[in-house]
């Protein structure tokens, strides 16, 4: 198994799907020709391989081409929900078709494995999968099912936890939760306790070769910082790129704990405009000055699928090229 | 008791997004800034275009007081931002629990006015497409300063104050334009870590009501629950309405909260659930209406969703709107707020 050097590079999860694609899963489902699509979206998993091969990434992400979204991938894969056929308003002029959970999952089965596999045999690099965690599922979709929110976020618990023993057993060692709703309600406890219940439970049993990271962004950290620490995570990958005052404050006045990993935003996710490597690499050197160069890894701060490719691919370059002269000066 | 929407709409119907066509033409003529698509003839063309859909799909529903029907480009933070010097817009920060994400406001000097928001402008479309009376919805002068990054050289307070100015300056042009009613969304005011600049909400609200003194100021606070803030709310001088959200988990503590209303003022009563997509049955909406005009009088009561509808689908929203306005008219002939 290859070695992650010092200040690893990964993406987050998502990278831009090709327009022929994002057409195809838009058609009306009736039109939709499954062989026709899954072929495109493995085309489209190879190539975004190959690209973060090239671009010389020290782990690899599919890009989730084969999800029309990070909550209804899931939802309706596991058979619990229906996709609403208007799409809502989420940021900008983009808007998302979202799950309506109308039962308990119909199908409960391992949505993500034979991906890994077919990941696995196309890149000699390490690679993370991306799981949608259970707190996320709930907030980001409407219920009409479930009683209350807590028996919600506990039933997708189970269902997370399935997928994820399941890439266990298939050889997973990087499994990335991502759980950007836990910044949402930061002023109600309970709500942070359920999030983090539902979180243990998702990863109860996993083996402790497995790595878990965690993924939040476009939130007020500093409102759920240090209590974000008892989600069951090792690595913490942050949206930083622009880290607010308040964030840097509270990781001054409660330091990272030695025994965890930040995987800090360095890139924008959002803006189209690519970074020059020497403001990335200054992003990293202020990381630098909260954490250990040991206890860093860099990311961009999300997905970059709302970007163009073009943009995607200069900003994952730069992105490798400012790790990489950085790590030169922490190893000299 | 009349109806009212409380903010923005959901626009795009089965994939149609009603600016797509006048977006790509931007963009395909090399738009180097999205700012510029603020200035956009084809696109100006078409959000008057949608805002005439929408005030008509709020006339059909039964809404006596429909909003302006504003569609901004990209978010109504980001589309501010231009007209006010001292803000730049800047990264995108997720809005409460919302799953929505805005251009969050970077102060770089003390914020001034520079002309009118894109709010007078679509008022002024608004009021020429129907005779009823249009509320345009606007986030509060806190909400921005609570989410901008205050890095500049203003100062905290300094920000705040200057945001308050040219609040009340666009509160008192869109009063000049021919408006009755306001409101400002200041919701995040309910959050517990940010009740305790009830303070300066307060004072915000009084100087914005005395900019404008003609027209109905209604403070939204949607998604939470008001508490012991109601009683020092109702005392703000030039407050006109208060709007509150009596569905889901803040349906019984705002209830109770009400039990010490003793105001002339509005209530703005969030009686259908904005954040979900069950169409709450008319013997619902009836019961929460009797509950809330047990407290306050059904001639001073404005029946709402409980916040903007544009978190919900499009034809969710709509049936929605057209629930409430049924319910609403039906409590109001059956005669159960005189009982209650």
């Amino acid at each position: 198994m290859i070695a992650l050097p010092l200040l690893p590079v990964s993406g987050i999860g998502s990278l831009p799907k090709p327009p022929a694609l994002v057409k195809a899963e838009m058609a009306p489902m009736h039109e939709q020709e499954c062989d026709a699509l899954q072929a495109m979206r493995e085309a489209a998993v190879a190539d975004w391989l190959a690209i973060q091969e090239e671009a010389g990434m020290d782990l690899v992400v599919d890009g989730e081409q084969y999800r029309r979204s990070m909550i209804t991938y899931f939802l309706e894969g596991w058979g619990c929900a229906e996709l609403d056929p208007d799409p809502v308003w989420v940021m900008d002029n983009m808007y998302s078709q979202r799950g309506v959970i109308v039962r308990a999952a119909a199908r409960p089965r391992p949505l993500l494995t034979d991906w890994y596999r077919f990941v696995g045999a196309r890149t000699h690099l390490p690679a993370k999968l991306t799981l949608t965690g259970p707190y996320t599922l709930r907030d980001w979709a409407f219920d009409r099912y479930y009683a209350s929110r807590p028996a919600a976020v506990l039933a997708l618990a189970e269902y997370v936890r399935e997928e994820a023993q399941a890439l266990a057993a298939a050889g997973v060692r990087y499994l990335q939760i991502d759980e950007p709703a836990f910044v949402t309600r930061y002023d109600q406890p309970e709500e942070l306790d359920l999030a983090i219940a539902a979180l243990r439970r998702a990863v109860e049993g996993l083996p402790s070769t497995m790595t878990i990271l965690t993924h939040m962004c476009y939130g007020a950290f500093h409102e759920v910082y240090p209590r974000m620490l008892d989600l069951p995570a090792r690595v913490f990958c942050l949206e930083l790129a622009h880290a607010s005052p308040e964030t840097l404050d509270v990781l001054l006045r409660y330091p990272f704990p030695a025994d965890r990993v930040l995987g800090w935003g360095v890139v924008d996710a959002m803006d189209p405009r690519v970074e020059a490597v020497e403001e990335i690499e200054a992003r990293i050197r202020l990381a630098l000055t909260y954490v250990r160069p040991e206890q860093l890894w860099l990311n961009p701060d999300c997905g970059l699928q709302a970007l163009p490719r073009e943009q995607a691919i200069a900003k994952l370059r730069n992105l490798v090229a400012a790790a990489r002269n950085v790590r030169r000066q922490c190893s000299t | 008791m009349l109806v009212t929407a409380s903010g923005r709409f959901p626009i795009v119907r089965h994939g149609e997004h009603p600016l797509r066509g006048a977006l790509e033409a931007w963009r395909m003529r090399g738009a180097t800034t999205p700012e510029s698509a603020l200035r956009d003839p084809q696109i100006l063309a078409a959000q008057a275009e949608a805002t005439r859909t929408l005030l008509a799909a709020q006339e059909a529903e039964g809404v006596d007081i429909p909003t302006d029907g504003y569609i901004p480009i990209y978010d109504e933070w980001f589309a501010w931002a231009p007209s006010l010097a001292g803000i730049e817009a800047g990264g995108h920060i997720r809005y409460l629990d919302t799953n929505t994400y805005y251009h969050r406001w970077h102060v770089t000097g003390r914020p001034r006015r520079l002309g009118a928001g894109p709010a007078v402008a679509a008022l002024q479309r608004a009021l020429a497409l129907t005779d009823r009376p249009v509320k345009p919805c606007l986030y509060g002068p806190y909400t921005l300063w609570a989410y901008a990054v205050k890095d500049g050289s203003a100062g905290r307070a300094g920000v705040f104050d200057a945001f308050v100015e040219i609040w009340a300056a666009e509160v008192a042009a869109l009063a000049a334009a021919g408006t009755r009613y306001v409101q400002l969304d200041e919701s995040v005011l309910l959050r517990a870590r940010h009740r305790a600049d009830f303070p300066l909400v307060a004072a915000a609200i009084e100087r914005i009501a005395a900019a404008a003194p003609g027209i109905t100021l209604i403070l939204h606070l949607g998604c939470g629950a008001v508490g012991d803030l109601l009683e020092p709310l109702l005392s703000l001088r030039g407050l006109g309405g208060l709007g509150l959200d009596f569905t889901d988990v803040y349906r019984a503590p705002n209830l109770a909260a009400l039990a010490c209303w003793q105001a002339g003022i509005l209530l703005q009563a969030g009686v259908v659930d904005a954040r979900g997509v069950q169409i709450e049955p008319r013997e619902a909406i009836h019961e929460t209406l009797s509950r809330v005009t047990a407290y306050v009088p059904a001639e001073r009561c404005l029946a709402a969703p409980s916040t903007g509808l544009h978190y919900l689908p499009y034809h969710t929203a709509l049936e929605k709107l057209g629930a409430l306005a049924a319910a609403s008219r039906s409590f109001a002939a059956s005669g159960r707020e005189v009982m209650a």
